[in-house]
């Protein structure tokens, strides 16, 4: 008898979880609960110095946002979980976000990688993944929020500026790259490009190197043979990543390279990678993105000085001095979120999605970024930064006004 | 009365010419930064205006042009809104005297020069410092204006070559001038130029040669044309030579690298027979040491600084020695004879340590400044550039080896270990005790690998995972070599560095390694003890 009622009243219980938790969705807008967004960056592995950054913005940012009252009255609440830099382990963090933890959008990712492995899980559950990186393009998912440039609009305007007067007029490229996926599909664009450009395929000379390859004197070497041929002048377009990067510019200046004679454009050099270089005789390699630390507007000022607050409020190890565009771009992503959210008077993917098209503002680079309707990429400025004595970037170059996206270049295939 | 006013007017005289030329500086100076500064204006014209002024007589002039080029090229001159010029620092400087100027508006951002106005700029610096009065600093000036012969200024070279006394730097510019003189019309001045430019075989001379028979007025040209492609097919004799030097160069620093890091697996893994997956930890241990070390001497010995490397080594070498030891202790010793499960601890142990390194130090890249004899290298011959760190690497390596050696085939730890190892009972027997001399071995082994480390911190980058990447090279070369034998240590990394260096210009980074990692598949089917193997009765 006493068993008996136990289990009916667990049962009935359970039934009325069970109820209250169905329709909560449908509720939202009335309850008082967090909104949780999913935060899928890595705290450990090769990725852990890159993306920990970012996780660390995305929570700064969600603080700032529920500073201000949240988004429809209720508090925003950052899930964080850890990926370990391991590619499937980023596919079943982010299920687990959607389905357990019922997170209204994902917020992650850096390698091109870790996003293919996410997408068919965000398209399955019909969520949204915010992405912060530029990358190699040629993908377009209504689950996916592009926030940073396809190549067309970083890579190859960079390209435009060292093939025009003031870049030196570079006629003869060599491309060096690490061996994946990112660094094959750029120069595949690149080698179309060059293509409309009537650069003869003996201008040209495409090498990869294997992940974490450190040495590169025969790399070099070859590359100072390659400039030393006639045809014009040569510049190396670097697609190496990781700890290649230093190895590369290091045994560059050790064999006598400057950027006066052969100049490095290096498309995924952060301001990170130079932390332990001397940079002095590396002034003037080149790098391309959509936002450098030295722009000099006041929200930028303000993005420095609430990261670097933020920095040492929490006591984190992060160098409180240093922001990069991946950064930039994971706090624009949030605010138009919350911008989005509330246009759309809900955290559904179907109305979030309407209301992010043509969402649009301010960002730390001084431009005023705008959604695509179509494409879900972010319109953006674009930059040019050329590496200084304090192991920064300067800004060489920046596009008048922010660039139209092109998810699929119109390059690729022709070579 | 006569002699008074000429004194008057003598006095006169010269206090207005002083006056005047004084004032006419610093008006001057501020002409030319407005000049450079205008929004409009041409800013390689306002740089010839500078370099003008640096190669005038006026010593002063000439230290302001200096001044001011260089501040352009370290990005540090800032054209204020308000009119003004200044230089970055602390304080800041008013460009046109020089003297402490209020702080820029924060909206006055310094002029970033473009890579074309960077190659200007450093001709522009080469080209005033022809006129300085130290040798060394003309010497270097020549050799990047050789270097950079298409942007120079004619008049400028021509005046430097005529004041010019020493005689090497004057046939330097001499040289610089010929490239430059092959854009002449005059077919004597152009026969003359390609004899002067094939006179000093280089890279630069091979694209000025190059450049210059790609012209249609030379190929119509038969004498010409025939001058200047035996010129060529001279230049590229020489090249070749020097390519192939280089080859064997890099092979050598690769065998290096191998040599150093495979060393201390030799013993641990060769004559002890201990599968030791934590090796590539000691030689990060070996690097953050060296860090450290670096760090310490930077704070506490600024003057010595760069003979840190230097008191790296036997500190490097004691810490990873003690830790070897220690994991000896505490570990290893209750594994011997099994190995699988010696290589589940060790990698345990591998991971343990990566992840404790990550927690101190973070897991971002840490920074070395490379001493100063470490930087750059050296032009041996045309084609052939030797960079001191690896030769530093080689120096070292060869020196460890030697050590290695002597101690193994000389000392009595030595002879005990090769004992211990050839037949462990029959020694124990004889009144050895091995557990000692295992110990004493196997930091032996863990202090070689840190040894490597201080090395790698010169070459490679160091942060927690650095030792992954060696584990497996290092036992590449062990296998291959034959357990046991540090002789055949040598030759392997040899052989793996010269065969990896040698398919990379052609095939590829990749496909070296891939090319290696068969060959030495193939050898182990033939020959599974290794090379070099040693007879030993277990």
């Amino acid at each position: 008898m006493k068993r008996r009622t136990f289990l009916s009243a667990v049962g009935s219980g359970l039934v009325t979880a069970a109820g209250t938790a169905l329709p909560k969705p449908a509720l939202a807008a009335g309850s008082t609960e967090p909104i949780k967004l999913g935060l899928l960056f890595s705290q450990s592995g090769t990725m852990a110095n890159n993306e920990s950054l970012l996780k660390d913005t995305a929570l700064m940012t969600i603080d700032q946002v529920n500073a201000k009252g949240g988004v429809l009255g209720r508090q925003v609440q950052g899930v964080v979980v850890d990926p370990a830099s391991d590619w499937p382990m980023y596919a079943q963090l982010s299920k687990q976000l959607i389905q357990r933890d019922k997170c209204a959008a994902l917020f992650g990712c850096w390698t091109s990688v870790s996003r293919k492995s996410v997408l068919p899980v965000v398209e399955a559950n019909d969520s949204l993944l915010f992405y912060p990186l530029h990358f190699e393009g040629e993908e377009q998912s209504k689950n996916v929020v592009y926030l940073n440039s396809p190549p067309s609009s970083s890579v190859l305007p960079a390209i435009d500026y060292l093939m025009g007067d003031q870049g030196g007029n570079a006629k003869r490229f060599y491309m060096i790259g690490s061996d994946y996926v990112w660094p094959r599909t750029i120069n595949k664009m690149l080698k179309g490009y060059f293509k409309t450009k009537n650069i003869p395929d003996s201008a040209l000379r495409e090498r990869y190197v294997p992940f974490g390859q450190s040495n590169f004197q025969t790399i070099v070497r070859e590359i100072k043979d390659f400039a030393a041929q006639p045809g014009g002048q040569a510049i190396v377009v670097m697609t190496v990543v990781g700890d290649s990067i230093p190895a590369m510019f290091k045994e560059a200046v050790n064999q006598g390279i400057r950027a006066t004679d052969i100049p490095i454009l290096g498309l995924d050099v952060v301001d990170s990678d130079l932390e332990g270089l001397d940079t002095k005789p590396l002034v003037g390699h080149l790098s391309c993105w959509c936002y450098f630390q030295n722009v000099d507007t006041p929200q930028n000022t303000q993005f420095k000085s609430d990261w670097k607050n933020y920095v040492t409020a929490h006591g984190l190890k992060h160098r409180p001095d240093m922001v990069i565009d991946p950064m930039v771009s994971t706090n624009l992503g949030i605010n138009l979120w919350a911008q989005a959210v509330t246009k759309a008077k809900s955290t559904g993917t179907d109305a979030v999605r309407k209301a992010l098209a043509g969402q649009s503002m301010v960002d730390p680079a001084g431009y005023t970024v705008k959604m695509d309707p179509s494409s879900q990429y972010l319109w953006r400025g674009d930059m040019i930064g050329s590496i200084n004595a304090k192991q920064g970037f300067d800004i060489l170059w920046k596009s008048k006004d922010i660039v139209k996206p092109v998810p699929y270049s119109p390059f690729i295939g022709k070579a | 009365m006569m002699t008074g006013r000429w004194l008057f007017l003598t006095v006169l005289c010269w206090l207005l010419t002083g006056m005047s030329t004084s004032a006419w500086a610093a008006t001057n100076h501020s002409a030319l930064l407005a000049a450079f500064c205008a929004t409009d204006g041409n800013k390689a014209t306002a740089l010839e205006q500078f370099v003008e002024a640096g190669v005038s007589d006026e010593t002063q002039d000439q230290a302001w042009a200096r001044l001011i080029v260089d501040a352009i090229r370290n990005s540090a001159l800032v054209c204020n809104s308000s009119g003004l010029v200044t230089i970055q620092g602390t304080p800041p400087l008013d460009a046109a005297t020089l003297k402490t100027a209020a702080n820029s508006n924060p909206g006055d951002s310094p002029y970033v020069p473009s890579i074309v106005m960077m190659r200007k700029l450093m001709v522009a610096s080469a080209e005033i410092d022809l006129f300085s009065g130290q040798r060394d600093t003309r010497a270097d000036a020549a050799r990047q204006v050789d270097k950079s012969f298409a942007l120079l200024d004619p008049a400028i070279i021509t005046k430097a070559i005529k004041r010019e006394r020493d005689p090497d730097i004057a046939s330097v510019l001499t040289l610089a001038m010929a490239k430059r003189g092959l854009g002449s019309n005059n077919r004597a001045d152009r026969l003359a130029a390609i004899k002067a430019v094939a006179e000093v075989p280089s890279e630069t001379a091979r694209t000025a040669l190059a450049n210059f028979v790609a012209q249609d007025s030379v190929r119509s040209d038969p004498e010409v044309l025939a001058a200047v492609q035996s010129a060529i097919a001279k230049i590229d004799t020489s090249l070749s030579f020097g390519r192939a030097f280089s080859i064997l160069f890099s092979g050598l620093s690769y065998a290096g690298v191998l040599l150093l890091t495979a060393l201390g697996l030799s013993i641990v893994f060769g004559l002890m027979g201990v599968i030791n997956l934590a090796h590539g930890e000691f030689i990060m241990i070996g690097a953050y040491s060296t860090y450290l070390v670096e760090r310490f001497m930077q704070a506490h010995m600024p003057g010595l600084f760069d003979a840190y490397i230097f008191v790296a080594i036997p500190v490097a070498f004691v810490i990873s020695a003690v830790c070897g030891m220690l994991l000896e202790f505490f570990v290893i010793r209750f594994l011997y004879r099994r190995p699988l499960e010696t290589l589940l601890a060790t990698w345990a142990v591998s991971i343990a340590l990566i992840k404790l390194v990550q927690v101190l130090f973070g897991s971002q890249n840490v920074e070395f400044v490379t001493p100063g004899f470490l930087n750059g290298g050296m032009q041996v011959s045309p084609g052939f550039f030797v960079t001191y760190n690896r030769v530093f690497a080689i120096v070292l390596a060869l020196l460890i080896f030697l050590a290695t050696f002597a101690v193994v085939r000389l000392t009595k730890l030595g002879l005990l270990m090769r004992a211990t190892t050839q037949l462990r009972d029959m020694a124990r027997c004889l009144g050895v005790a091995a557990e000692r001399v295992d110990r004493l071995a196997f930091g032996l082994g863990a202090g070689l690998a840190g040894l490597a480390g201080v090395v790698l911190t010169q070459i490679a980058s160091v942060n927690p995972s650095m030792g992954t990447g060696f584990v497996v090279d290092s036992f590449m070369v062990v296998v291959l070599g034959g357990a046991g034998s540090l002789l055949g240590t040598v030759v392997s990394s040899l052989a793996l560095g010269e065969i990896n260096q040698f398919i990379e210009p052609f095939y590829g980074a990749v496909a070296a390694k891939v090319a290696v990692l068969l060959l030495i598949v193939l050898i182990i089917q033939k020959r599974p003890q290794g090379l070099f193997a040693l007879k030993t009765r277990v």
